[in-house]
């Protein structure tokens, strides 16, 4: 019976100790980096404030030179961009403090700081072109890329009388831009690539996205919601190629995250120190692709 | 065994259903729980693709150079050491139980709704969660503490420097604000001749104020209280208040916001020093005048406490941060 009972308590105690979040500690993190009466100030304790204060950063900047280095190899293009970047913040912070910044920054020459910084960004600047270069399909799905051309007005009367023109064929919608210019708004009328993050009320989306062919003038025409905006629309392609589309893909806000967080999931990024998880999912919530 | 085992039914069918419920315990517990990776006894930080990163070369490459005063490791571990020192050369008496008590009950509701705010700077001063509260005005009532001790030990020393380059004193006021100098109104004249009247009639000054001024320190008989060369008032009223002598009413003077009258109250040096109520203006003019000083009180804070540094790049990156390595 004794023999039980020490089984069951020794049980609770694997169970009791298992049961938190990881953090990590140092291997020789209970050294006394100084000790103050009885108090000692461990390595550990000054690798948890550090880790708080920039840990986060860290790790996404070796993820980074991890993934570019997989996926970015260098050319001599890169090297001469990188060359000339560090040079202009050379020419910025002068030649007499330059050695002083490397060793703040921590870097042991010039040679690190090329290689480790301005190279690195200029990599890592390619990431998300690659990105959007190997899953143009699933981007395309994802932002919902339309190929559009655009009369906006405040008036109503004039948009209903463009749109029976558009639609008659007497004007197309450059034209009724040219005609009208004196009562539009924000489209010029010429071709642009739109995708659902570029600010046009989501039923008039809705019925962007309900056209199947290229070409279309959607009918009636549209309106936002507190009705202060009228449009006539053409859809000209529900296809749009990766070329044309890719520089609006470019200047999407969350690409170069969603480009990220692709690679981090392609690797298998994991994290197993609950403070860095939860930095990461704080600041860059989509960077974490593990299952807690 | 099984015969054993046969007679003892009962006890192994409460062993197997222990069993059984630690094991789901466990199980539960650990559900949605972080992982923990090591590889060779060292702590994995991260791992992607087949590289780990360990923890030992993150704390390298976060503490930067071990022997640099500007590295964040040596900033780190200089908050670590400053709260060793006073944690330990302090203690928290009844009175400080009961500011410490009150600055937290003000700083929870002024923050109620932001704490997402409050945490942020919590952690700028390195702490890590809103359960730090409470240390943090500990350590921040105990540096004052520690801090003050030091200033009142030697507050002869430190004062007399101030006082003799800085004209000290205390300074009260009455202000008649006017809103346009090349057409004064006939209400701020009015008010302008029923000062000069009260003062010329013998009225006490602060009852002047009380009734006249127009500055928010009308209610405290336009006391303004502590004041040097360094005071951050415009320039006409502080040559005037610094000119002045004890106990004589100036002129009117004229700033920006109006027309003064300034009473020097107070120009002797152990009347101020003995002054409470501009205890700490007077502290911090020691504090301005002396960058250096309080770091110093630290370190021989710690010095009676007995510090051993774990080597010498530790030992010069503090005293240099310090900036007392020439002292030693």
């Amino acid at each position: 019976m004794k023999k039980l009972l020490t089984v069951c308590a020794f049980a609770l105690l694997v169970t009791l100790s298992g049961c938190k979040d990881a953090t990590t500690s140092l291997s020789d993190g209970n050294d006394a980096l100084i000790t103050v009466g009885n108090t000692k100030i461990t390595k550990n304790d000054v690798y948890t404030g550090l880790k708080s204060e920039n840990g986060v950063t860290a790790v996404i900047s070796k993820l980074t030179a991890y993934i570019v280095d997989q996926e970015v190899p260098v050319t001599d293009e890169m090297m001469s961009e990188a060359q000339e970047t560090m040079q202009s913040f050379k020419d910025t912070v002068g030649e007499s403090n330059w050695a002083t910044f490397l060793a703040n920054m921590g870097y042991d020459d010039e040679q690190q700081y090329l290689e480790e910084r301005a190279l690195l960004s200029v990599r890592a600047a390619q990431l998300t072109s690659k990105y959007i270069n190997e899953n143009y399909d699933q981007i395309k799905e994802t932002y919902q890329i339309r190929k559009v051309r655009i009369f906006q007005t405040t008036d109503s009367a004039i948009a209903a009388e463009v749109q029976e023109k558009v639609q008659n064929g007497e004007l197309t919608i450059q034209d009724a831009v040219n005609q009208y210019d004196a009562v539009t708004t924000t489209y010029d009328g010429s071709e642009q690539i739109l995708t659902n993050a570029s600010g046009l009320g989501s039923s008039i989306w809705e019925n962007i996205m309900a056209v199947t062919e290229d070409n279309t003038v959607l009918t009636p025409y549209q309106y936002s919601s507190d009705l202060s905006n009228f449009y006539v629309i053409e859809v000209v392609s529900v296809d749009v190629p990766l070329e044309e589309a890719q520089s609006t893909i470019e200047g999407l806000s969350t690409i170069s995250d969603d480009a990220f967080a692709y690679y981090l999931k392609k690797y298998n990024f994991t994290v197993y120190d609950i403070d860095l998880y939860n930095g990461i999912k704080s600041q860059k919530a989509s960077y974490i692709v593990q299952d807690k | 065994m099984i015969e054993k085992l046969k007679e003892n039914w009962f006890v192994v069918l409460v062993a197997a259903i222990l069993i059984a419920a630690v094991g789901y315990y466990t199980y539960d517990t650990n559900k949605g729980k972080l992982p923990g990776k090591k590889v060779d006894g060292k702590d994995v930080v991260a791992s992607i693709g087949d590289t780990n990163y360990f923890a030992d070369d993150l704390y390298l490459e976060l503490y930067g150079d071990e022997s640099s005063a500007s590295s964040a490791g040596t900033q780190v571990l200089f908050s670590y050491f400053e709260r060793a020192v006073v944690d330990a050369a302090i203690s928290v008496d009844d009175e400080m139980k009961t500011q410490i008590a009150t600055a937290v009950t003000s700083v929870k509701q002024s923050y109620a709704g932001q704490e997402a705010t409050l945490l942020t700077q919590l952690q700028a001063a390195g702490y890590s969660s809103l359960d730090d509260l409470e240390a943090y005005f500990t350590h921040y009532y105990k540096m004052q503490k520690l801090i003050g001790d030091a200033y009142a030990e030697d507050l002869e020393n430190l004062f007399t420097p101030i006082y003799e380059e800085k004209k000290p004193r205390v300074v009260s006021h009455i202000l008649v604000k006017i809103s346009d100098f090349d057409n004064i109104t006939e209400e701020e004249q009015a008010k302008l001749d029923a000062v000069d009247k009260a003062l010329a009639d013998g009225e006490d000054f602060a009852e002047v104020a009380k009734e006249y001024s127009d500055d928010g320190s009308a209610s405290d008989g336009g006391n303004l209280g502590y004041m040097d060369a360094d005071t951050n008032f415009v320039s006409e009223f502080k040559e005037a208040a610094l000119a002045a002598e004890k106990g004589v009413v100036t002129d009117w003077i004229r700033t920006e916001y109006g027309y003064h009258k300034i009473l020097v109250t107070e120009t002797d040096k152990e009347a101020l020093m003995n002054d409470e109520s501009i205890r700490d203006d007077i502290y911090a003019a020691i504090e301005s005048a002396n960058p250096d000083l309080n770091a110093q009180i630290i370190w021989e804070a710690g010095q009676k406490l007995g510090v051993e540094f774990a080597n010498e790049n530790v030992e010069n990156a503090i005293k240099s941060y310090l900036g007392i390595e020439d002292e030693e």
